[in-house]
């Protein structure tokens, strides 16, 4: 990794005229990984002036900015209380705390990192991303586009919605990426299911989900909606499991997990 | 005792902690080139040209090194006595390269980037050969990855290059077969073990430059200094009075360090350029390009009669070195001699097998060093035939395992490398280990499992272990203690601390000898100009070998001393009483402190300088013995393993400083338990390292260990200095097989491969 | 390029490229207790607390931290001092490579957590490695420097 120039925005409009000039521009988000990527940037775009890292709510939503760091989703209580403390859950599974003191929401998200244990957080809570210039976008629609908007996150939008999580990360350590990694999210009337780490990025499992939404969680719908859980994603091989374990555990926590947010429902 | 068996602070984890200059890269000159390594891309190739022109034109480059610029002379990195029991097969560069990382070229530059951007420069044209890659199919494989025949051993070890062969080596004590034949019982069982990293903190690190009298002074990250001039001497023609090697704070060795790593290429930049030089390996370089754990497969016979009698065990082992030989031959005979004499009661017992090259990631010392692996498999061997004579896995290892004042006939036949030295266990604490920790763990209401819902079971496993206390009649130890005025003391040793507090452990037994305090003596280690010579710090040497030197250099200063004040009081030195403080005769009125004698000794009267040096080599190698037990819950449909407990009972004989020797225990249990549940030394097909940075090699984190519980068995070893015998390896052993006997117990499969990771298991399972 | 900032409690002037990560900063200028153990931002040996909270040094690059306040174990004198006192008492140090970055992570956390659970303690440190010591006189000795009052 090599950095040519510095430049500290002053503004959204200047951070992104910079990006624009050239193909080798790069935004900043925490820089954790940045080391690791053997390539050259022209010049470092840092958004650290543009108060993007703060978390707001309205009546309706959450705005997180995209600067704002792992740590402190993990620490901002009102969100973690909406929530049943998923954001919190997924972010102490990962790395250190110092690690998380650098690393930016904005970052994780940009980065699409199949192992990320944040992604099917964001999923499950229904994120919705708002760009400099092509505006607001679904996390789930951004996960489906094939090529990265060139422009800047600028931030995060939560709903509010109460209701019951569950969230598991399966790693060989408890600082190792995940083998399989699960998010499940219940409000009044709608489960919702993310899996990610496959190793292929998080997913949401949107049959499964809606045919537990329409039939309900009982005896007589449980062995089809695991057989559609199953169905619907697809599992692959890498260093860290084999399809055939990640198999395994799908099907383990695709029950722990519906039966933990469904207790007392039904 | 008042200062031996005390829980005394490291002298020098505070000063460390609080921030002060203590590593080799603390210690390198500012303006020093920075050495940078080409590596191989290729698992094995020949270079068929290189060329290095355009890097050495690179304005800052001040020096390219390739196999056409340096001596060419065979020698083996392994960093062990002389004669090395390893093959001398490697070269500083060669015109082979024999594994993805290994070394092409070296530059030296004014800084990082310019060096980085040399490296690029090189150009090198491979002819790319078939690599060896599995270590089962090396032996007289098509590909030769030492053709070259200018290496050789420095006496037998079964090296055989042409077919792949790095050692070998074959023992039986009486007929193996024809005892087996008469056992009612026989387990027949194939194990692998796999390779490990050391993943120390500090990264191998050394740096040089030239003194006034232009000799190379060398600081390096390494457990064994002396050992590091002699082969820096060997491999590059300087003699060794020009050479010297100052070992600071050592950040984590585990043996990876016992090895020499950067040594020869920056002291070559430094004496070609006459300017300083330093290179620190990045964590890429560390997994990739120094050492790991030997990888091996080992079958084990074991028989016995039906009432559980063991009757004969027959070991083989093919074990697997990667590209170079290092440790090759030693490391694979552990994995027989500090395992099998546990079971001395056997009729007849047979070890043999062979080492080989393969083109990945040298093998080297590491922390267990074979025994770990011979450990995994009669530990897990043995609990397979209590189960199947239905006996508990402890009723049967008491009634065939070594006692206090037994001894094995292995012990003599079975030395590292060469014939080894008979012995009896004059401290053999097992029995108490093994029910000191049976109780702890709570077998009698936790064997073999409890399930306890939620799809959770919980089981409990076991194994016992034995080690050495360095290697009798090689391993050497010296220590010098010099009186200061004001009555304090220097004690230089060339023993070498790499954090197991060797210098603290080495202070406390000074000065219980001393009748002083720890404060008082001064501790100063290594260096192979100011320091007496000591083999280094590996197979679990320094507390009995150098704590030995250390007592020895205490007594004869007493008796010094005495001498001393005799001449002051003027009375007869036999008639001298030393309480520590103060002097004093029965044929005399007047005392004299210890403060007013040195004051006297160096300023006033009879002016002399007090030194006195001792010096020990071991006569035997007691074995410090543990039992270890695990107690797991289990996931049964994921086959997920928390580790709720590892209770360790050692017999190290009397614990110097018990807080040091539990950290020893304790920190060896947490890395064997690394091994045996996940670890592990990861290749491509083509034989490029997968597992080379904490992301992709994972150790135990705080997270991962719920409870240790150790303790030391009352044991006292008359030939250890204050009855110490050795305690820096033992606790490594047990993890892999209690683990194992565990799972066993927990979910009835026989984990014969590690690590023993869920995916594994849960593959087990479902093939039961 | 000239970055202003303040190195325990002192103004300090680099000039730094763009590239240069402020644990190159910090040992090109002798400020040796910052130790690299990966340079991968995953091992914890090179922690210093930046405006009071535990960052690793290995990934901010130095032309971010323009009047940010950086502190190293030199800077928090005492308080290590302290921390590294319980360590010896319970035998906690070993090679002590990883120490440093230890001891501000553990001051972080007296900082940021009241009455944290064996569990919290864990979790904050789970960053950072050590090899050495199976981490359990670590823990006694943080449960010590814990209760002592700042």
């Amino acid at each position: 990794m090599k950095i040519q120039q510095y430049h500290r925005a002053t503004s959204l409009e200047d951070a992104y005229n910079v990006l624009m000039a050239n193909p080798k521009n790069h935004i900043l988000g925490g820089a954790l990984w940045l080391k690791q990527l053997d390539r050259e940037i022209e010049t470092a775009i840092d958004l650290q002036d543009l108060k993007l890292d703060e978390i707001s709510q309205s009546e309706t939503h959450f705005r997180i900015g995209s600067m704002t760091t792992l740590y402190r989703l993990e620490s901002a209580e009102a969100l973690n209380e909406w929530c049943d403390q998923l954001v919190r859950s997924a972010m102490q599974h990962i790395m250190g705390v110092s690690f998380r003191h650098s690393a930016t929401l904005g970052g994780s998200i940009m980065g699409r990192y199949a192992f990320s244990d944040l992604i099917g957080v964001f999923l499950v809570l229904e994120a919705e991303l708002e760009f400099h210039k092509t505006g607001k976008m679904s996390l789930e629609a951004f996960l489906h586009e094939r090529k990265m908007p060139n422009d800047i996150l600028v931030a995060i939008y939560i709903p509010k919605q109460k209701g019951k999580s569950f969230f598991k990360k399966v790693s060989n350590t408890r600082l190792d990426f995940a083998i399989l990694n699960f998010a499940f999210f219940k409000t009044d009337d709608q489960l919702r299911i993310a899996i990610g780490s496959r190793p292929s990025i998080a997913m949401l499992a949107k049959e499964t989900m809606a045919f537990i939404n329409a039939s309900g969680w009982n005896d007589d719908t449980k062995p089809q909606a695991l057989e559609l859980f199953m169905n619907e994603v697809s599992f692959g091989n890498n260093q860290r499991g084999s399809a055939e374990y990640r198999k395994q555990l799908a099907k383990v926590y695709f029950m722990r997990g519906v039966e933990e947010v469904m207790k007392g429902d039904c | 005792m008042k200062v031996v068996k005390h829980e005394i602070p490291s002298i020098d984890g505070k000063g460390i902690m609080m921030g002060h200059k203590a590593y080799t890269d603390d210690f390198a000159e500012r303006n020093s080139l920075i050495v940078k390594v080409l590596r191989s891309p290729h698992a094995f190739a020949k270079i068929k040209k290189i060329n290095a022109d355009h890097a050495r034109k690179l304005p800052g480059v001040a020096l390219v090194l390739t196999h056409h610029d340096v001596p060419r002379k065979p020698f083996t990195r392994a960093g062990q006595g002389y004669p090395e029991p390893s093959p001398h097969d490697k070269f500083v560069l060669d015109e082979y390269v024999r594994y993805v990382g290994d070394e092409v070229a070296a530059v030296a530059a004014v800084d990082e980037k310019t060096a980085d951007e040399a490296l690029k420069l090189i150009e090198v044209e491979y002819k790319v050969l078939e690599p060896v890659l599995d270590f089962e199919k090396a032996l007289n494989h098509e590909s030769v990855i030492h053709p070259e025949e200018d290496i050789h051993e420095m006496f037998p070890i079964g090296f055989k290059p042409k077919i792949n062969q790095a050692a070998a080596y074959h023992m039986e004590v009486k007929n193996v077969e024809e005892s087996l034949k008469t056992c009612e019982v026989v387990i027949e069982e194939t194990f692998y073990t796999q390779a490990q990293a050391h993943a120390m903190m500090e990264p191998h690190t050394v740096n040089a430059r030239l003194d006034v009298q232009n000799r190379l002074i060398i600081y390096s990250s390494t457990q064994t200094p002396f050992h590091v001039r002699r082969i820096i001497s060997q491999a590059l023609d300087v003699p060794m009075s020009r050479i010297r090697v100052i070992k600071p704070r050592v950040g984590g060795g585990f043996g990876g360090k016992q090895a020499l790593h950067g040594e020869m290429l920056v002291s070559l930049v430094t004496l070609r350029t006459h300017k300083p030089a330093k290179l620190v390996y990045t964590r890429k370089e560390v997994f990739e390009s120094s050492y790991t754990r030997h990888p091996m497969r080992i079958k084990v016979k074991i028989g016995a009669d039906k009432t559980g009698k063991l009757r004969a065990i027959d070991c083989h082992i093919l074990s697997d070195t990667g590209a170079y030989g290092e440790h090759a031959l030693t490391v694979f005979m552990v994995a027989g001699s500090k395992v099998l004499p546990m079971y001395n009661k056997v009729d007849a017992v047979r070890f043999h097998g062979e080492v080989v090259y393969t083109n990945k990631t040298s093998a080297g010392a590491y922390r267990g060093y074979g025994a770990i692996q011979g450990n995994f498999a009669v530990e897990s061997a043995i609990d397979m035939l209590a189960h199947k004579l239905n006996i508990d896995p402890i009723e049967l290892r008491k009634m065939n395992m070594i006692a206090e004042n037994e001894t094995s006939p292995i012990f003599a036949i079975m030395g590292e490398g060469t014939e080894g030295t008979a012995m009896n266990m004059d401290t053999c604490k097992l029995d108490y280990c093994v029910e000191r920790g049976k109780a702890l763990i709570g077998w009698h209401e936790k064997y073999p499992r409890q399930d306890v819902g939620n799809h959770k079971i919980r089981s409990v496993g076991m194994a016992i272990a034995m080690q050495g206390s360095g290697i009798p009649y090689i391993d050497m130890g010296a220590a010098t203690i010099k009186l200061n005025d004001d009555g304090f003391y220097n004690l230089t040793v060339g023993a070498t601390d790499i954090g197991q507090g060797s210098d603290t452990i080495l202070a406390q037994i000074a000065a219980e000898a001393l009748m002083t305090t720890v404060d008082k003596v001064i501790v100063y280690s290594s260096d192979t100009d100011l320091t007496p010579f000591d083999t280094g710090a590996y197979a679990s040497s320094t507390t009995y070998i150098s704590g030995n030197a250390v007592y020895k250099a205490a007594l004869k200063m007493i008796e010094l001393l005495k001498k001393a004040a005799a001449k002051a009081l003027k009375v007869d030195a036999e008639t001298i009483q030393f309480d520590g403080k103060a002097f004093s005769s029965e044929a005399s009125e007047s005392t004299i402190s210890l403060i007013d004698l040195s004051n006297r000794l160096y300023y006033n009267e009879d002016q002399e300088q007090l030194t006195a040096t001792g010096s020990y080599f071991g006569t035997k190698s007691p074995p410090p013995f543990m039992a270890g037990f695990i107690e797991i819950e289990i996931d049964k449909e994921t086959a997920e393993i928390e580790i709720l407990n590892y209770v360790s009972v050692v017999d190290c004989g009397t614990p110097i400083n018990p807080k040091l020797a539990q950290g020893q225990v304790e920190g060896g249990i947490v890395q064997g338990l690394g091994m045996a549940h996940f670890e592990e030394v990861k290749y491509s097909k083509k034989g490029q390292l997968i597992s080379n940075d904490w992301l992709t090699y994972k150790i135990p984190t705080s997270l991962d260990i719920k409870k240790l519980t150790t303790e030391f068995a009352e044991s006292y070893e008359e030939s250890g200095p204050y009855g110490a015998k050795s305690v820096g390896e033992i606790g490594i052993d047990t993890p892999p097989a209690a683990l194992g006997n565990a799972i066993f117990n927990a979910l009835g499969v026989r984990m014969t491969e590690l690590p023993m990771t869920p995916e594994k298991i849960f593959q087990k399972l479902q093939k039961k | 390029m000239i970055v202003k900032l303040t190195l325990n409690h002192q103004e300090k002037r680099f000039d730094v490229d763009a590239s240069e990560t402020l644990l190159e900063t910090l040992r090109n200028h002798d400020v040796m207790s910052v130790k690299k153990g990966c340079d991968a931002s995953s091992c914890g040996t090179c922690t210093v607390l930046v405006d009071g909270k535990p960052m690793l040094s290995c990934s901010l690059l130095t032309v971010r931290l323009q009047n940010k306040h950086i502190i190293t174990v030199d800077g928090i004198h005492d308080e290590v001092e302290k921390i590294s006192t319980y360590f010896g008492l319970e035998g906690a140090d070993q090679c002590g490579f990883c120490n440093p970055g230890m001891a501000l992570s553990i001051y972080a956390l007296k900082q940021m957590l009241s009455n944290p659970s064996s569990e919290d303690i864990k979790t904050f440190l789970v960053g950072n490695l050590c090899r050495c010591s199976g981490y359990q006189a670590q823990f006694k000795a943080i449960k010590r420097y814990l209760g002592d009052p700042l």
